[in-house]
């Protein structure tokens, strides 16, 4: 499966979902004017992945600031693992960093650790 | 000859002065530079605690701006008072139609409780995905900020939309 590397900018992340690498991050600030169209392609490489998935994947999201639509984004990504958690019996791990300080991040993470059955850790750094 | 755009003084003396007046356009071509210039005036004026709610507020209001304006136009303005408060305040026009219903939010996030501002974000999150993000935005204005106040302003059958959070 062929690895999705998105670049960061000023304003959106750096996205690397490398099956061969078990590397899975999102990485810097997201504030992209249209979320819908920057999430598009991650969304559709998890579809794809969710056809054969690791035995174990393990997600990062080390992000600054995250604008409304991003985290309705996120929140499909999270949908998204949740589904191939449950229907391919795999392990799956979401792990959320955040600068001690910014507690919108920290409660960012937490509302998404409530509303998600995969097994969510939230960490600061 | 390099042609100054509008936005350049304002966001100069914001720079300079840590007082931001500007009323235009508010696309990308500006958002960019002033969430550039908003992030190093905050930061010199408050915690880095604060400074990044400060910020994430100016970030929600201004894209709301962007995309809800009905001329993609507006005005926005900040500035600190002596307890380094920042107060940002924007405004624009907004479509008759839409007035109903953003009152009704309002004036629901309004009478929230830090707790119940939690669950609307938590319930706006988890909603299928709308053209709307269910107002989730609006909720983190109303759950960071120390103060808010909203009107609408008509003039000639044309509504203005106006919040200040104060932070």
């Amino acid at each position: 499966m062929e690895p999705l590397i998105i670049k960061a900018t000023e304003y959106t992340p750096e996205i690397t979902l490398d099956k061969e690498a078990a590397l899975f991050e999102f990485k810097g600030n997201s504030l992209p004017e249209n979320a819908v169209n920057f999430f598009a392609p991650v969304i559709e490489w998890f579809e794809d992945y969710k056809e054969k998935p690791l035995e174990k994947t393990e997600v990062v999201f080390n992000l600054g600031y995250i604008n409304s639509s991003s985290s309705k984004k996120i929140m499909e990504v999270l949908e998204e693992l949740e589904e191939i958690m449950d229907e391919k019996k795999v392990q799956i791990n979401v792990f959320w960093r955040y600068e001690e300080d910014d507690e919108v991040n920290e409660d960012t993470g937490k509302a998404f650790q409530e509303i998600t059955s995969i097994p969510f850790k939230l960490e600061v750094y | 000859m390099r042609v100054e755009k509008p936005y350049h003084q304002a966001l100069k003396a914001f720079s300079e002065l840590n007082q931001l007046s500007y009323k235009g356009p508010i696309t990308d071509e500006f958002l960019t530079p002033l969430w550039i210039v908003s992030e190093e005036v905050f930061f010199k004026n408050a915690s880095s605690k604060k400074a990044k709610k400060q910020q994430h507020i100016l970030i929600e209001l201004s894209q709301n701006i962007n995309q809800h304006s009905i001329n993609k136009q507006g005005e926005i303005d900040i500035e600190f008072n002596e307890k380094k408060q920042a107060t940002i305040c924007c405004f624009n026009k907004i479509s008759n139609d839409q007035i109903v219903e953003l009152k009704h939010h309002l004036q629901e996030l309004s009478q929230a409780s830090q707790i119940g501002l939690t669950k609307l974000y938590i319930k706006g999150l988890s909603k299928k995905m709308t053209k709307k993000t269910a107002g989730l935005g609006l909720i983190q204005v109303f759950k960071y900020a120390e103060k808010i106040q909203y009107d609408f302003i008509e003039k000639n059958g044309q509504y203005f939309y106006l919040l200040k959070a104060i932070l």
